[in-house]
């Protein structure tokens, strides 16, 4: 229960802070201001969903705050290094396909995930690395004409 | 006109002519199945395709790319957790949860029969009184789709789960990331902070394949979260009732597909409005009308009929102002335009005089790409199912890649592949602190619409907010909306006071 709590006041507290960075600090300089007659200036919508927002996060704070009965839900770890790995690998993908291209770069990922997923059998990780990026290739490049990097 | 009916039947029942129809179908229903890519972005690489083809097939086939497209995109929404198409969006919500149930065929072929219906009885509208319903529809104004739109966006609470406000926070999150890029009204860009890339906005297919697909690879890795996995694994069942639409469940939703077809015809006339919108608007009002409403969201097969029936309705109604005045209601439609414009058929109020005959061969060939529709569907599902015999260490690799280049070809942007990977961790962390992923989902599709036609509709009452209120349509849809609000705020209040016995 505790962990629980923790969280949801702790996403709850984040999303307040959050609201109050786009009130006073990001919509004011990502906005820029401009009244044109009748109409809503650009900045309007996004002021008043922050502040819903900063409201709801309020709300959820104290919400749990006043919850009396305990949580069934059991603590996990904020982050997991199974997660990281995954979303490094795939920043990694991002980083260089720009600069090797898609082909050479899916050559280098997919056994990397094949392999990070418990998949260990040497030819088939073979055959995939080899069809899977050349049929993506083909379809996407080929026939839907996009230009892949 | 039953002449003109039997003269466009003569004319579009060759072989060739439904040879194409099938063509045009079969690579909708592929397209469309294929997280990030378009069914606008396929008819517009069949238009080339179709220059040296006379005009009946080749409107044939392009109409056919249409129809598969709208539902192959239900397919991936129902099998993998992504929706192969926008407009697909709202059947993730019980499509996928149907796949966990081991009822993904099941869910697959509701989808599919839905699809067909609400796609011929729109098509059937289109021919009988496709003029007075354009003239009427074309009436709705900014202050009409504002209130439509706040209207429906009251089903954030149908989806929001265990927490109503946690499914506002995200309903909240949704409009806030819809803000970002080009302000349509001023043309000024909002949170680029210099960057050019981001004057665009941020995609929906960035932002859908990041929330559910990304998201969900990421939660099955962590081994901490081995409770959420197994509720995210999809199985195959051989029960028979779990793999066929039985005659039962069939009645139970015809009122529901009726229902979505009413709205796709009358919202899919209104330039702009679109597919997406529509069955997210009939999965709102099925779940509101239904006896057991606690089951949306959980795998409920009058879910995915309801979203399914939503979009593929709004197929024949956005030809209505396309071809009695010449507007295209959609990007589809307009590619459309241009592909009638190429074959010498110019669209609007004459067409029909100058081109009668032609145009009734289209109307049967809109049939018979129902027809194609049902069948190449069936076959389509027959293959689809394979997936399950994927092992999970092989199919998360492949997804990823797909993932990847399916959301380059979007706009041939990596800006769009890193906006992809930040959903998929708002996503992951969503999911992990049991903040609903669906009304973040709604807000962001419903949210520029319910900014523009709010904007717009102050300018044209000179900044009063009144215009809300003094036209019928819109004042109806205020009303509904109050009488949701209160409801749900009455249902949550009863819901704390039990907690607190």
């Amino acid at each position: 229960m505790k962990q629980r709590l923790n969280y949801d006041q702790m996403t709850g507290l984040m999303l307040f802070v959050f609201s109050v960075l786009l009130y006073f600090l990001i919509i004011p300089y990502g906005i820029p201001h401009r009244q044109e007659g009748h109409g809503l200036n650009p900045a309007f919508m996004p002021n008043l969903i922050t502040l819903v927002l900063g409201g709801f996060s309020l709300l959820i704070i104290l919400q749990r705050h006043m919850a009396k009965k305990a949580n069934a839900e059991k603590k996990v770890p904020l982050f997991s290094k199974r997660v990281v790995i995954t979303v490094l690998l795939f920043i990694a993908y991002m980083i260089i396909t720009p600069i090797i291209g898609y082909l050479p770069a899916t050559f280098m990922i997919l056994p990397s995930y094949l392999i990070f997923w418990g998949f260990r059998k040497p030819i088939p990780i073979v055959v995939m690395t080899l069809c899977v990026p050349l049929i993506l290739y083909w379809f996407f490049a080929k026939v839907m004409l996009v230009m892949l990097p | 006109m039953t002449e003109q009916l039997l003269v466009g039947l003569q004319l579009m029942l060759t072989m060739e002519n439904v040879f194409f129809a099938f063509i045009g179908v079969s690579v909708g229903i592929f397209v469309g199945s294929i997280p990030g890519l378009t069914v606008t972005m396929a008819t517009a690489l069949m238009v080339p395709l179709t220059f040296t083809m006379e005009p009946i097939p080749a409107i044939a086939m392009l109409l056919g790319v249409y129809k598969g497209g709208m539902f192959g995109g239900s397919m991936s929404a129902i099998l993998i957790n992504t929706p192969g198409t926008p407009a697909a969006s709202a059947t993730v919500l019980d499509g996928f949860p149907m796949s966990k149930k081991g009822q993904a065929v099941k869910a697959m072929k509701i989808g599919l029969y839905a699809s067909v219906i609400a796609d011929v009885t729109t098509d059937l509208i289109l021919i009988l009184i496709a003029p007075p319903l354009a003239m009427i529809a074309l009436r709705f104004g900014p202050p009409e789709i504002f209130s439509l739109v706040l209207f429906s966006l009251t089903i954030i609470a149908a989806v929001s789960g265990k927490s109503l406000l946690k499914g506002l926070i995200a309903g909240t999150l949704g409009l806030l990331f819809a803000t970002v890029g080009m302000d349509p009204v001023t043309g000024l860009s909002r949170f680029d902070f210099g960057y050019v890339e981001i004057m665009k906005g941020i995609g929906l297919i960035p932002m859908l394949i990041g929330i559910f697909a990304i998201s969900e690879i990421l939660v099955r890795v962590e081994p901490a979260l081995k409770d959420k996995v197994e509720q995210l694994i999809i199985r195959y069942s051989d029960w028979p009732e779990d793999n066929e639409v039985t005659w039962p469940e069939m009645r139970g939703c015809m009122r529901t597909i009726f229902r979505g077809v009413g709205l796709g015809a009358f919202l899919g006339a209104i330039p702009g409005l679109g597919s997406t919108i529509t069955a997210f608007l009939n999965y709102g009002m099925a779940q509101r009308a239904s006896k057991h409403p606690e089951t949306f969201g959980k795998g409920e097969i009058e879910g995915v009929a309801a979203a399914e029936s939503g979009n593929s309705a709004v197929c024949g109604a956005t030809l209505i102002p396309l071809l009695t005045l010449g507007i295209p209601g959609d990007i589809v439609t307009a590619v459309l335009l241009g592909a009638f414009m190429i074959h010498g058929i110019t669209p609007g109020p004459t067409m029909f005089i100058e081109h009668g005959n032609v145009i009734y061969a289209l109307f049967i060939g809109l049939m018979v790409c129902n027809v194609a529709n049902l069948i190449m569907g069936r076959l389509g599902i027959s293959v689809a199912k394979n997936v399950f015999k994927v092992p999970e260490a092989i199919l998360y690799p492949i997804i990823l890649v797909l993932c990847f280049v399916g959301t380059y070809a979007v706009d041939n942007s990596m800006f769009d592949v890193q906006a992809m990977l930040f959903f998929g961790l708002v996503g992951y962390f969503m999911r992990k602190f049991s903040y609903p992923l669906a009304p973040l989902l709604i807000a962001f599709v419903l949210g520029p619409m319910l900014e523009n036609s709010m904007r717009q509709a102050i300018i044209m009452a000179d900044g009063s907010v009144s215009i809300f209120f003094t036209r019928p349509v819109s004042l109806a849809f205020m009303v509904l909306t109050g009488i949701a609000v209160t409801l749900i705020a009455v249902k949550e209040v009863r819901k704390a006071s039990r907690v607190a016995e």
